[in-house]
């Protein structure tokens, strides 16, 4: 039964909640602190795995509560209830909080949301690799590209310059997706076009965020240890996004498909720099043996990259057809059906761009194209204009390379 | 290039040196000429003693000559005898006296007819010498003496004496004629040890020369009285002297002496060359000027090194240093060093004077640099101040305008000066405005007397004028001085500034009212939150309440059978959960009751908003101030209530004020945000806990007075003046724009003629005092609006 906290001040609140959601006591063990101080201790008591806090509360505000509950209890998942309206209030809980509800909150939203985390936790049920992936705020991303970035905000930000960067990394598009998630920012969070999100979250916000990101971010990937490379996953990921927008059948949303594919491996990169086992050692070990990760971890059982990024992807509160694309590019076919022609476009593209990126470079292990799942999405035909649109992304990509030479996972 | 003073000055050194000299120079020509005289004099004698022996030999001869005539003439042989015997016995005599070259007898015509040297032929005495000597001898019957003349058998010069030969018979027909000869001049001059180139002469009647030593043959016989000295001799006659060029060119002093017993002026002249008559003199002469001239030389060579060493060149230094000093170079020294001497104190106290001079001309120029500074100065502010300075003579004409004066009128300087300009720039009903300003320049000096001006171009400055009097010294007023100030922009500026003001007001109101809104939001979502919620369980409640309900009926219906199926019961207990219904029956009231007491919140907050935002109106309206506080916190509460506990302690009887509610509201939330604001910044560090806003309102005579106190950080003494500047703030950017309490001040003390005070203490907390005058002190029935 999955064990949430309700942490508010306001006593009514919680007994509003209470009584809401007291229908679903069966499946839900529901805790509700009156307060941080209350919600320190129950956290100290036992593991959560869901935790629902106000923002601005007398003792303790919602943002140092959740540092706490991300240091002590970092498997727990991390939400944010709060009445502030000013989007401000995000950027304090924007590197702490999972998820940004705002009061007063929709009821089923609120369970969805409960819903849709219990579903994600199941793709991921170690609970020290819940843990090691709680505690990250950001997705690994070179710092040459925060300067970049920084270095465009410094000057005079224009959307197309900034979008294009953004939108070259997938670390920076999940971050940008991430914060637009919240529920401040009304419609846009129902868009996964970081163009949109931009828009919505302004650069002097993107800035500040982006700039506390990279701080995290830079401490992570100089202590993380793993064989993968960013720069070339980075790359796989531009191409992937361009081929899984460029074969986007029409039942698919292009952006869907675009994000889906840029995002698709982010899991990798988390592997590879906060895993302590399993995983990580898994992918390394695929590579050194010349096999495909996804290969490896489906013959070893447990989370795959798919399933971990998924997972973190879910969390952050982007649009489950991209988390289910991305959680299912290997096996397409497994994905919910609503999400199955999405994850079908993402695994094409995935594989086309793994051929053409061989082809050039004549190493790595290739990934085996599902029959299915070309069908799925308009059969042959699809793979010829895919693999020309592989071709062209990856000469694009290669032609505006990430300004400084690839950073090794060590 | 030299320059010449100095050597002049050598010059004269040199003179003063050497004049003292020169009567040596006078005693030695005056000794030579001593010498000279001397010498002169003794020569003289000298010569006149030889002239005198020589004439006195002569004379004595020829009187030998007489006697010896004398008896030859009575020799027997010579008057009887016949030619032969004659010049046998001539022959024999003249044997005896060999000293007459020639003796004879000479017949009256002059025919020589015997002579002691045998004659060739027949000679005959030239017709002149037989007249003197033998025509004279007959006719006196004595001796006579001829002149010199060529003997004209010898063809020497010689001298014919006569002496008559007495015949027999007493008649005298022939004479005895010896002819005598000046040979002994020679042996004379031998004897006389005579000097080199002195010479004796023998001047005969006529001038003539008839012998000479040293012996010039050309000479003999000749005149000399083409020779200016010799004929001075011989126009002197004996005992004469003169020196001059003699015949042979040579300077002499000639001395003569008469011969006696002759006939005629016949002289001895002896000469002596001048030369060597002043050799010794001369001789002495050179040396002495030698002596002389070594002294004078010696004399110069000393002058010249004393007097440059000591006069000239230090001169020459002092010269120097004074044309310098003269084309201006005062840092110019002598610089004589040496020490003592009268030059060097001469050069000290010209350098004294020179550095006198320099400190002075440095002093001078100091000064007058100074003045010149001062005045460029003070001109300098008058061309460039913006304010207008003029003089007015007082029948208004102008004499003097600044540049400013023409930059604002538009006019230039030689329009204003020389006429009444104010009748121009104020032209119409404006030159009333002018006269009285005029009059109440006469009566003292004007201060900001603000007047339209219309400027050359038509346009209009506002000038503010000031004016000083210039009193002459019997206390006249000689002239106004006027400043002006243009004013315009200022007093655009100031209208700007008012509707800034307001717009400001309005600005921050919209501000805090934003900040508000946030606020507001959240004090509404909360309860909004929990009231649906609430409305959820109710509504899912009902599907219970429903069964119960329907339960209900059905038991209802079974009671009217009068019998009730254990079945339906059954049925009934299965079909109501006791469980939901226990919790329903704790719950639902409770969720009603929350939801009610939600839904007040929410609309005490909109009251409040609604109350607090009053409509705009400018009217002052009577003031509750406890309820416009309530307002206040109520609205503010999300701003506040994190961070402290808000108390009020109200006056309850407190009367209304007159003011603008709205305005009012904007203060005191003013006041509470400040106080909330100050509150967390103490309480950041979350070791205070919560703190405390009281709000407090007292009447205090006419006046309401509201404090409101925090526990917050206190205002720092550094900033304790400037809490009501506008745009002054501490907090950090974004957190806001320093106009809240600016904006209080002007709302409290313009718009309510009202105070606003503080008491701070660093620390502790601050307290604002606003103090409001009551709308009608003592008349409470005024209707109060909030």
């Amino acid at each position: 039964m999955t064990r949430i906290l309700f942490v508010d001040d306001e006593i009514r609140i919680l007994d509003g909640l209470r009584r809401m959601l007291w229908k679903h006591r069966d499946r839900w063990s529901m805790h509700f602190a009156a307060g941080p101080a209350a919600a320190v201790t129950a956290l100290g008591q036992g593991p959560f795995d869901i935790l629902i806090t106000d923002m601005r509360m007398a003792e303790m505000d919602g943002a140092t509560l959740l540092e706490r509950a991300m240091v002590e209890s970092p498997a727990t998942v991390r939400i944010v209830l709060s009445g502030q309206t000013e989007a401000g209030a995000s950027e304090r809980a924007a590197g702490v909080a999972h998820r940004f509800l705002s009061k007063p909150c929709d009821p089923t939203e609120l369970a969805t949301t409960i819903e849709l985390i219990e579903t994600y936790r199941q793709l991921v049920p170690d609970r020290s690799i819940q843990a090691a992936l709680g505690r990250m705020s950001t997705v690994p991303t070179l710092p040459s590209v925060y300067e970049a970035l920084e270095q465009v905000l410094g000057d005079s930000p224009s959307l197309p310059i900034v979008s294009r960067l953004v939108r070259s990394d997938p670390g920076l598009t999940a971050g940008v997706l991430h914060l637009v998630s919240s529920s401040f920012f009304g419609r846009a969070r129902e868009s996964v076009n970081p163009d949109v999100a931009l828009g919505s979250v302004g650069f002097g916000r993107l800035r500040s965020v982006v700039m506390g990101m990279r701080d995290v971010n830079a401490t992570v990937v100089r202590d993380g240890g793993s064989a993968l490379r960013l720069e070339s996953e980075r790359r796989h990921a531009q191409v992937t996004a361009a081929v899984a927008r460029a074969i986007a059948p029409a039942s698919v949303d292009v952006d869907s498909a675009w994000a889906a594919g840029l995002l698709h491996d982010v899991g990798k990169l988390l592997a590879c720099i906060c895993l302590p086992n399993g995983l990580g050692s898994t992918i390394a070990e695929a590579r050194a043996a010349d096999a495909s990760p996804a290969d490896l971890e489906a013959m070893r059982g447990g989370p795959t990259h798919a399933s971990v990024g998924g997972y973190l992807l879910g969390l952050w509160g982007l649009r489950p057809d991209v988390v289910a694309a991305v959680v299912h590019h290997h096996e397409p076919m497994h994905a919910p059906p609503a999400y199955a022609t999405l994850a079908a476009t993402v695994h094409v593209a995935d594989v086309l761009a793994h051929y053409v990126a061989a082809s050039a470079d004549g190493d790595g292990p290739l990934p085996a194209l599902d029959d299915a799942a070309v069908v799925r999405i308009g059969g042959e035909a699809v793979l010829e204009s895919g693999r020309r649109a592989a071709i062209l992304a990856s000469a694009d990509g290669r032609r505006t390379a990430s300004p400084s030479r690839p950073t090794q996972c060590a | 290039m030299r320059i010449r003073v100095p050597t002049g000055l050598r010059a004269r050194l040199i003179l003063l040196v050497i004049v003292p000299l020169l009567p040596a120079l006078g005693l030695i020509l005056v000794d030579v000429l001593a010498i000279r005289r001397t010498s002169m004099n003794r020569t003289e004698d000298e010569l006149r003693h030889v002239a005198h022996l020589a004439a006195t030999y002569h004379a004595s001869r020829l009187d030998d000559t007489r006697q010896f005539l004398a008896r030859l003439s009575e020799d027997p042989t010579l008057r009887d005898g016949d030619a032969r015997t004659c010049s046998a016995t001539l022959a024999r005599v003249h044997a005896t006296h060999p000293e007459y070259p020639n003796i004879g007898v000479v017949g009256a015509d002059g025919t020589v007819e015997c002579s002691a040297t045998p004659v060739v032929g027949v000679v005959s005495l030239s017709r002149e010498d037989r007249d003197r000597v033998v025509r004279r001898a007959l006719d006196s019957g004595g001796f006579t003496l001829g002149d010199f003349t060529m003997g004209p058998v010898s063809r020497r010069p010689v001298i014919l004496a006569g002496y008559p030969i007495v015949e027999r018979d007493g008649s005298r027909r022939r004479a005895a004629v010896v002819s005598l000869d000046v040979e002994w001049i020679d042996r004379f001059a031998a004897g006389a040890f005579l000097a080199r180139e002195a010479t004796i002469s023998i001047i005969a009647r006529h001038g003539r020369i008839v012998a000479r030593h040293p012996s010039v043959p050309a000479q003999i016989g000749t005149s000399v009285t083409t020779n200016s000295v010799y004929r001075e001799i011989v126009r002197l006659g004996g005992n004469g002297v003169a020196s001059g060029p003699g015949l042979d060119g040579v300077r002499r002093l000639y001395v003569s002496a008469r011969i006696p017993g002759v006939e005629g002026v016949q002289l001895v002249v002896a000469g002596m060359p001048l030369a060597g008559l002043y050799g010794a003199a001369d001789r002495a002469l050179r040396w002495n000027l030698v002596l002389l001239s070594l002294v004078i030389a010696f004399s110069f060579v000393c002058a010249w090194w004393l007097g440059s060493v000591t006069i000239v060149d230090p001169l020459r230094q002092i010269l120097g240093a004074t044309k310098r000093i003269a084309r201006g170079d005062l840092s110019a020294r002598a610089s004589v060093d040496r020490a003592g001497d009268e030059m060097a104190r001469v050069a000290a106290a010209f350098d004294h004077m020179a550095g006198v001079i320099e400190q002075r001309s440095l002093d001078d120029a100091e000064a007058r640099e100074a003045l010149r500074r001062e005045r460029d100065y003070v001109r300098h502010i008058i061309d460039v101040t913006p304010a207008l300075v003029c003089g007015v003579l007082p029948d208004g004409t102008t004499s003097f305008v600044n540049p400013a004066v023409e930059a604002t009128t538009g006019y230039p300087s030689s329009e204003l000066i020389g006429t009444n300009w104010w009748r121009v720039c104020y032209p119409g009903e404006a030159y009333a405005q002018v006269k009285r300003l005029f009059e109440e320049f006469a009566s003292g000096p004007v201060h900001d007397f603000e007047m339209d001006l219309t400027t050359a171009s038509g346009t209009t400055r506002t000038v503010s004028w000031s004016s000083m009097n210039k009193l002459d010294a019997d206390g006249r007023v000689e002239e106004f001085i006027g400043f002006g100030m243009d004013i315009t922009e200022r007093k655009r500026a100031e209208r700007e500034r008012d509707r800034f003001e307001v717009q400001l007001r309005q600005a921050q109101k919209l501000e805090s009212i934003g900040q508000l809104a946030a606020g507001i939001a959240h004090e509404i979502n909360t309860p909004t939150q929990y009231i649906g919620d609430n409305i959820r369980f109710l509504t899912d409640s009902f599907v219970t309440i429903e069964q119960v309900v329907r339960s209900v009926r059905r038991l209802t219906a079974a009671a009217t059978s009068d019998e009730i199926a254990i079945a339906t019961l059954r049925d009934v207990r299965e079909g109501v959960d006791a469980e939901m219904l226990d919790y329903l029956v704790e719950e639902v009231p409770r969720a009603l009751s929350q939801s009610l007491d939600g839904v007040e919140r929410v609309s005490r907050i909109v009251r409040a908003m609604k109350d607090f935002s009053h409509p705009e109106s400018e009217d002052h309206k009577p003031i509750d101030v406890n309820r416009a506080i309530e307002t206040t916190l109520t609205v503010a509460t999300n701003e506040w209530k994190f961070v402290a506990d808000a108390v009020m302690d109200f006056d309850p009887s407190l009367p209304a004020v007159m003011g603008h509610p709205g305005e009012l509201n904007q203060v005191l939330l003013n006041l509470v945000i400040n106080a909330a604001h100050a509150i967390a910044e103490a309480t950041q560090d979350a070791t205070h806990g919560k703190g405390l806003i009281v709000v407090s309102t007292r009447r205090l005579g006419r006046f309401a007075e509201i404090r409101v106190s925090d526990t917050g950080t206190g205002i720092d003494d550094a900033f304790r003046d400037r809490v009501f500047d506008p745009f002054f703030t501490t907090k950090p950017v974004g957190k806001g724009t320093g106009q809240g309490l600016a904006i209080c001040h002007a709302i409290v003390i313009e718009r309510h003629r009202g105070q606003i005070t503080f008491e701070t203490e660093l620390g502790v907390g601050t307290t604002f005092i606003v103090t409001i005058p009551l709308a009608n002190s003592g008349d409470d029935a005024v209707e109060v609006a909030a």
